[in-house]
């Protein structure tokens, strides 16, 4: 017994010495592949390739701005012409997009910003792009996670919904709280907007605070006013080049329009009536830029129905679909238009309505390479219009931002010009006014979305957010 | 014949399975030898009387006789055990998955593979960047070297494997060598060749009244006033065939058409993609030569299997060669070694689910005018040319959505190489006769070698590591991964006293997992065509995605089982595991478990009863986290004009995760009855898995989409039911009926909720229409979620003014992917040397999603959307209309597409089917020549046999498709690899058929 005690004895403890060979097994537990974490400038611009992209582009399964402002026809599968934001989870795809590749990128940014050695106009840098992010999806979906959200770190898996207003008066006192930390130098001196100059990330958030202001034109016409005057004010965009634009390399990173229309060997697209017909009225000279001609004329496809596609224009390769043609999501024209409407609804916008717009068309005009003496002749023709600013404008924004359909977007919901008809065989009652919750927030934070949904009146895409009175 | 091998022992072993051998001797069976040994965790032998948890055991005749050899024992498992559910995808080489007790875990999970006591692979491999299903490592062990599989079910069974026993152990035992009785080499050969036929009822029915379009007319008349077909459409909800009418067809402009330049009549298609597949064939042969006694034998294997599947250009070639060696040294000391090496070289696996599939082609977009042997005769004589029926234009011949499906499979074909080696050394030492020391070493390695390619001339198709989209590309990926088990074991045995003895284990255990990935694709196309390499990329490519991790689990376990008087048996063990991949501190814990057995028939004895066994236990196993849960980690993209990208991080880490765990009770009994005539084992169980382990999904609106956390608790109840009749026994004739049932009930108990977090539903997938799979607190795992119809009185409302039915404004459920019950019967009758055996395979509810049907009904594919004039006239849907009235209403604008069914106007419940089957899984008829007839020749056994699988689909609810045939086959993992609750795209089923001769001398 004695000797069998002994093997058992060793038996054990050459077990327990093969079996802790490795003292600390959880050193086996680092990934020898991958960081960990890494630089704020890598995050930041990741934030931006994604924010651009994703803001911008006309893919079928995601943002469906270019449909909500029935911009293009479809010639084949007239879905999402038909309003079907149901079929490819367009709301989940948006959703998620925008907070976890474009925010969550930018606050991670901040975070590892503060360990690296931050510096005031970095931070500003990351601070005024999360800004513009916010204005977008509080103007997309209204009511959303925000004062709770990008909080996962400390167990916020299922943030609540705020109110749009409460959103829209934190990000006013966010942008004039960054404005005033601004110092002379750069920001990050890879920033693939402005290459890190700080003047321009100032004239931004002090549009994007425009584009918010008038926004609350018709709910709060007292902060509207104020607000949009103070941004005026500070320094909005004053040329082109401080447009609020991206420029893609090509190849892995190419423009979103040139992977939808070139890369994907699809045809999926063509102008849409609507957009070409109201130009061919007007005999507009910036259609050779657009489209293309079918028969000698331009010809755009019935909105919500299907449209072969060689029967009509299509888009033009280098003004639109070119893989290195940057993406705008936030222009000069576009603030001067802002500016005309501005001044057309009584607030000090640094011109009068007329030449502001005169000046808005002439600067898309140039932009689209048309020739002095034709905007001339056009602006002649179509000049401001002052018993109805709200089509004379609306109309030209409609023209002037094409294809930057979220900027458009909004003009169209507050001038209510030009007027979008619900298609015939539409899925839903009316043209979307905004993007209904993401399905899988009824699943992953199904108390709080459905809280936020009867608050609103209804997730539909047809629930006006706050600002959209009329 | 070493197939044959005569075990009466292991007729009742497993109670529910009869050999089909006819060569028994006559009943000797009493009580005394009723249970035969078995073996169980560790490798440990037990009297399986003695064991107080449920456990079942086919030998290998039942594996693998009564059918056609599928190249995975995993499937040939389907409808044999109790409580193990098989779910066998289509796919070629394809997955077959395996769930014990139901889903325990909200992850999933797959059981535990050990062969010989030592845990091997049998990980799934399912491609998500080019959607290709790689199948499961189960397949790469042959059949014949295998002699019994050992299920063990429950946590008692499986708590010695510590965390790897959460999902249950199926434990294989290979041959030994066993040759002839005067000690020289025993040869065995056997050929099988098997043919499939497609199961019509697992393919779409097409309607043929009308042809391609979205719209009930021609896109674009051309010379002569004559229409040319809509070529760009990939739908059947175009114009009304009409024999009269000539068009400009794709064929037109195909010079090697023998209508090049010819319009042709406005007709069905006379060949339907049915005839797309190629019938399958597989050939299998194999030897085995054994040689040797107890103590020093030796037994050598090689298996040869091709098959060729139902995709063109598809094939299979596997080698596997196997060496067992068992050599006694001495009296005391016992060696042995065993290796397997498979080596299998595949080409042609199918790209599965949504996009590029030519099967969702086929089942949701198809034009019913197109005949696909002209696709391929266009294919074959343009020299393997994209000429696709999908022109862009009439002037523009380039594809446009679908490629030529033959090019398809051809010219975009997968391949890949494995290479797999298992091997094992023991030695044990007989110290006295009481106490032994085992060590052993074993090694299990697979290299995976996977090329994707993607012609010049193909449609653009999302690939690569960008994954933007392409018209031609290659990507590789290399995998390599292993398993070192390093095992030390004591057995003891003692006997107290007379009547009372103890016996059991004590040892550790060392294992370490590795695991290597480099993937890699070229980006922007190809620069030279039918050039398949990395440099031959257009563009600048990424750098190599690279993955490797090494996990380690270092273990101590103890055992005793007393054994009191052969009546009542009493067992403990206890496990200690320590895991590299759990934080310091959480990464030491142990598990327990106790089973008690009560031979009842040693205290009642009535003639009829024969044996009695109560058994009851309770045990504890777990599982430890997957590498890197408890750190953030990027993933570089590419570079951006100068700056690195990183992908966006999606997953929350947590560095206080804790071992997940179950808990279970069990209780059943045994009873034999008649002389074995009628056998029942009933097991009933309740298993409680709570701090699981998961990415849990969370609202991006959090900043990640995962979390990794320790939160769940899902209960599982059920009762397993073997039942083995035998209403015949005689001299020439055996008739035995076994019979298995088990059904699971899986709840949800409760999710994550703490101060902050308050999680009570848990998104397990997404499919398209806004449809999810999820475990919701109170409801199985596997609520299906989407919008449903709206409803009055239970009758579903549709509008009184466009006949379509009222979707309701917010999500349901609208099905339950897990199953009601599963079960199956196996009858056997043999008079002398023939033998028939049959097995009916039954799996009741399981709801499925099917994509296919959500598009098809819209494209018009399928004849209920053409029947009876519905597309002029409309339908009047069965329901009530808003003020409670039934509806009389028919939908507007029938005409329009998408406007009668299908996704654009239904609720996606109404593409919810219920996934129940009832199949004839198998069915034989073998013939053993008697020894008369082969006396004086060198033969010393001959059979031959006709074996079918998958004969007949009985019963299903599922249209067009078969409702096992999931994308990636996963049962449980609804996260990754699975889609348990999604018919897409699915290959039809075959009925195979086969014949298997195997001669021994």
């Amino acid at each position: 017994m004695k000797n069998i005690s002994k093997i058992f004895l060793g038996t054990v403890v050459a077990a327990m010495t093969l079996s802790s060979c490795t003292s600390d097994l959880t050193g086996l537990n680092v990934d020898p592949k991958h960081p960990t974490s890494v630089p704020s400038t890598n995050l930041f611009v990741r934030g931006q390739q994604q924010q651009f992209y994703y803001t911008y582009t006309g893919n079928v399964n995601n943002n469906n701005y270019v449909y909500f402002t029935q911009m293009w026809a479809e010639t084949t599968y007239a879905d999402e012409t038909n309003y079907d934001i149901v079929t490819r989870n367009q709301p989940r795809n948006t959703f998620n997009r925008y907070y976890n590749g474009v925010l969550n990128n930018y606050e991670q940014a901040r975070k590892n910003l503060a360990t690296e050695g931050s510096t005031p106009n970095k931070v500003a840098s990351i601070e005024i792009a999360e800004i513009t992010m916010w204005e977008t999806i509080v103007d997309t979906f209204g009511d959303v996670p925000y004062f709770n959200a990008l909080q996962a770190s400390t167990g916020q898996f299922a943030p609540t919904y705020d109110d749009a207003k409460l959103i829209y008066a934190d990000l006013f006192k966010r942008i004039n709280a960054v404005i005033p930390t601004i110092t002379a130098g750069a920001g990050y001196s890879a920033d693939q907007v402005y290459g890190g100059d700080m003047t321009k990330w100032k004239k931004v958030a002090n549009s994007i605070k425009l584009r918010l202001a008038l926004n609350l034109a018709d709910v709060d016409p007292t902060t509207s006013k104020a607000a949009a005057e103070s941004a005026i004010a500070s320094g909005v965009m004053t040329a082109n080049t401080d447009n609020y634009s991206l420029s893609f390399p090509g190849g892995i990173f190419s423009n979103p329009f040139y992977d939808d229309f070139v890369a994907s060997g699809r045809k999926d697209f063509v102008p849409s009536e609507l957009i070409v017909n109201l130009m061919n009225g007007k005999m507009d000279p910036r259609r050779p830029a657009y489209w293309t001609t079918v028969g000698g004329v331009y010809k755009g496809g019935v909105f919500g129905e299907l449209n072969p596609y060689a029967n009509y224009s299509h888009y033009k390769d280098a003004t639109w679909t070119d893989a290195t043609l940057p993406a705008n999501l936030l222009t000069y024209t576009e603030v001067l238009f802002m500016r005309a409407e501005a001044a057309a609804r009584g607030y000090n916008a640094g011109g009068t309505a007329a030449t502001l717009y005169t000046m808005a068309v002439t600067n898309s005009m140039n932009f689209y390479g048309v020739a002095a003496a034709d905007t001339a002749i056009y602006l002649a023709a179509h000049p401001y219009d002052s018993s109805n600013y709200k089509k004379s404008i609306g109309e030209e924004v409609y023209v002037a931002l094409h294809n930057r359909a979220f900027a458009e977007w909004n003009f169209s919901r507050r001038l209510d010009y030009p007027v979008f008809v619900n298609p015939t065989n539409s899925r839903i009652s009316g043209v979307p006014v905004r993007l209904p919750y993401s399905d899988q927030e009824y699943v992953l934070n199904a108390k709080n979305v459905n809280a936020a949904a009867s608050k609103i009146g209804g997730d539909k895409a047809t629930t006006k957010l706050f600002w959209d009175k009329f | 014949m070493k197939k044959l091998t005569t075990s009466v022992l292991a007729v009742v072993l497993s109670s529910t399975f009869v050999i089909t051998n006819a060569q028994q001797k006559k009943d000797t069976v009493s009580t005394t030898d009723i249970e035969g040994v078995v073996v169980t965790a560790l490798g440990i032998k037990r009297e399986k009387k003695s064991l107080g948890y449920a456990s079942q055991e086919i030998k290998a005749d039942v594996l693998s006789d009564g059918t056609t050899n599928t190249g995975n024992i995993a499937s040939q498992l389907s409808g044999k055990i109790a409580g193990l559910q098989v779910n066998t995808t289509n796919n070629f080489g394809g997955a077959s998955n395996l769930l014990i007790r139901g889903v325990k875990s909200l992850g999933g999970g797959n059981p535990l593979i050990v062969i010989d006591g030592s845990p091997v692979n049998n990980t799934t491999t399912y491609s998500t960047y080019s959607n290709v299903d790689y199948g499961n490592a189960l397949s790469d062990i042959n059949q014949d070297d295998i002699a019994s599989i050992n299920v063990l079910k429950g946590a008692a069974a499986s708590a010695l494997y510590g965390e790897r026993g959460l999902n249950g152990v199926i434990v294989i035992t290979t041959k030994n060598g066993r040759g002839k009785d005067d000690g020289s080499w025993g040869v065995t050969l056997s050929s099988a060749i098997q043919g499939g036929q497609i199961d019509k009822s697992t393919f779409p029915k097409y309607q043929t009244q009308y042809g391609g379009g979205y719209d009930p007319s021609f896109s674009y008349t051309g010379p002569g006033g004559i229409p040319y077909v809509n070529y760009a459409d990939d739908a059947s909800w175009g114009p009304k065939f009409d024999p009269n009418l000539q068009t400009y067809a794709w064929d037109y402009f195909d010079p090697t058409s023998p209508n090049f330049n010819k319009t042709t009549p406005w007709v069905a298609a006379k060949n339907g993609p049915i005839k797309f597949f190629d019938t399958p064939f597989s050939f299998s042969n194999s030897v085995s030569l054994d040689k040797g006694t107890k103590g020093k034998n030796i037994s050598l294997s090689f298996d040869n299997l091709q098959q060729n599947g139902l995709y063109p250009g598809s094939k299979i070639n596997k080698n596997t060669f196997s060496t067992k060696i068992n050599y006694d040294l001495t009296d005391k000391l016992h060696t042995s070694v065993f290796t397997t090496l498979t080596l299998q070289n595949t080409k042609g696996r199918a790209t599965t689910n949504y996009s590029d599939n030519t099967l969702s082609n086929f089942r949701q977009w198809w034009p019913v005018n197109v005949d696909i042997l002209q696709q391929k005769r266009a294919y074959e004589q343009s020299g393997h040319q994209n000429i696709s029926w999908n022109r862009n234009a009439f002037d523009n011949g380039t594809a446009i959505y679908w490629n030529n499906p033959y090019f398809q499979a051809l010219e975009n074909q997968t391949t890949d190489n494995r290479t797999r080696n298992f091997s094992y050394a023991s030695v044990t030492y007989d110290v006295s006769k009481n106490i032994s020391v085992l060590g052993k070493v074993s090694y299990d390695k697979t290299q995976l070698y996977a090329e994707n390619r993607l012609a010049v001339g193909a449609i653009a198709q999302t690939f690569g590591q960008s994954q933007n989209p392409a018209t031609s590309g290659y990507a590789r990926t290399n995998v390599d991964s292993n398993e070192i088990n390093y095992d030390l074991l004591l057995n003891y045995k003692f006997d107290v006293t007379d009547k009372i003895n103890v016996s059991g284990v004590a040892g550790g255990n060392v294992r370490r997992n590795y695991v290597s990935s480099i993937y890699n694709s070229t980006e922007g196309g190809l620069i030279l065509p039918g050039l398949y390499a990395l440099s031959n990329s257009a563009a600048q490519t990424l750098a190599p995605s690279e993955n490797e991790s090494t996990t380690e689990t270092n273990s101590l376990f103890a055992t005793a089982s007393f054994d009191f008087y052969k009546l009542f048996y009493l067992d403990g063990t206890y496990r200690v595991d320590k895991s590299s991949t759990l934080p310091k501190g959480n990464n030491v814990y142990g598990y327990p478990s106790i089973t008690g057995a009560l031979i009842l028939s040693e205290l009642v004895k009535p003639s009829w009863l024969n044996f009695w066994k109560v058994r009851a236990n309770y045990a504890e196993v777990g599982g430890t986290a997957d590498p890197y849960k408890t750190s953030s980690s990027y993933t570089s993209a590419g570079g951006f004009n100068g700056t690195g990208l990183f992908l966006n991080q999606t997953n929350q880490p947590n560095t206080d995760l804790r071992p997940q765990r179950s808990k279970e009770i069990e209780v059943g009994t045994e009873i034999h009855f008649l002389r074995d005539r009628i056998t029942l084992d009933v097991a009933a169980y309740r298993t409680k898995t709570i701090d699981q382990i998961i990415n849990l999904p969370i609202s991006s609106a959090s900043g990640l989409t995962t979390a990794s956390v320790n939160a769940g608790e899902i209960q599982n109840k059920g009762i397993e039911v073997q039942l083995g009749l035998v209403p015949i026994r005689s001299q020439n004739v055996t008739w035995s009926i076994d019979a298995n049932f088990s059904k699971n009930e899986n709840k949800v108990i409760s999710l994550l909720h703490n101060g902050v977090t308050d999680v009570s539903n848990i998104l397990l997938n997404s499919f398209q229409g806004g449809v999810s799979i999820n475990a919701t607190e109170g409801q199985a795992w596997g609520a299906i979620v989407g919008q449903d119809y709206q409803f009055i009185n239970g009758q579903p409302v549709i509008s009184a003014t466009t006949g379509r039915y009222l979707k309701s404004a917010d999500k349901h459920v609208i099905g339950n992917t897990t199953p009601d019950w599963v079960g199956g019967v196996r009858n056997t009758v043999s008079y002398k040397g023939f033998s028939m055996s049959f097995l009916i395979d039954v799996r009741k509810g399981g709801d499925i999603f099917s994509v296919d049907q959500y598009y098809g009904l819209a494209t018009g594919l399928y004849p209920e959307t053409a029947d009876n004039g519905v597309r002029e006239k409309g339908i009047v849907w069965p329901g009530v209309n808003p003020n409670g009235q039934v509806n009389q209403t028919n939908t507007i604008n029938p005409t329009a597409f998408g406007s009668l069914d299908g996704y654009a106007r239904m609720p996606a419940s109404r593409f919810v089917y219920d996934g129940g089957y009832v199949k004839l899984r198998e069915a034989s008829i073998s013939w053993t020549l008697p020894k008369s007839l082969i006396s004086g020749t060198f033969l010393t056994d001959a059979k031959i046999s006709l074996v079918g699988r998958n004969l007949w689909i009985i019963h299903k609810n599922l249209p067009y498709a078969d409702p096992e045939a999931v994308v990636g086959g996963n049962v449980a993992n609804g996260t990754s690899t699975g889609n348990a609750g999604l018919s897409i795209g699915s290959l039809p089923t075959t009925r195979d058929f086969g014949v298997n001769v195997t001669v021994k001398f």
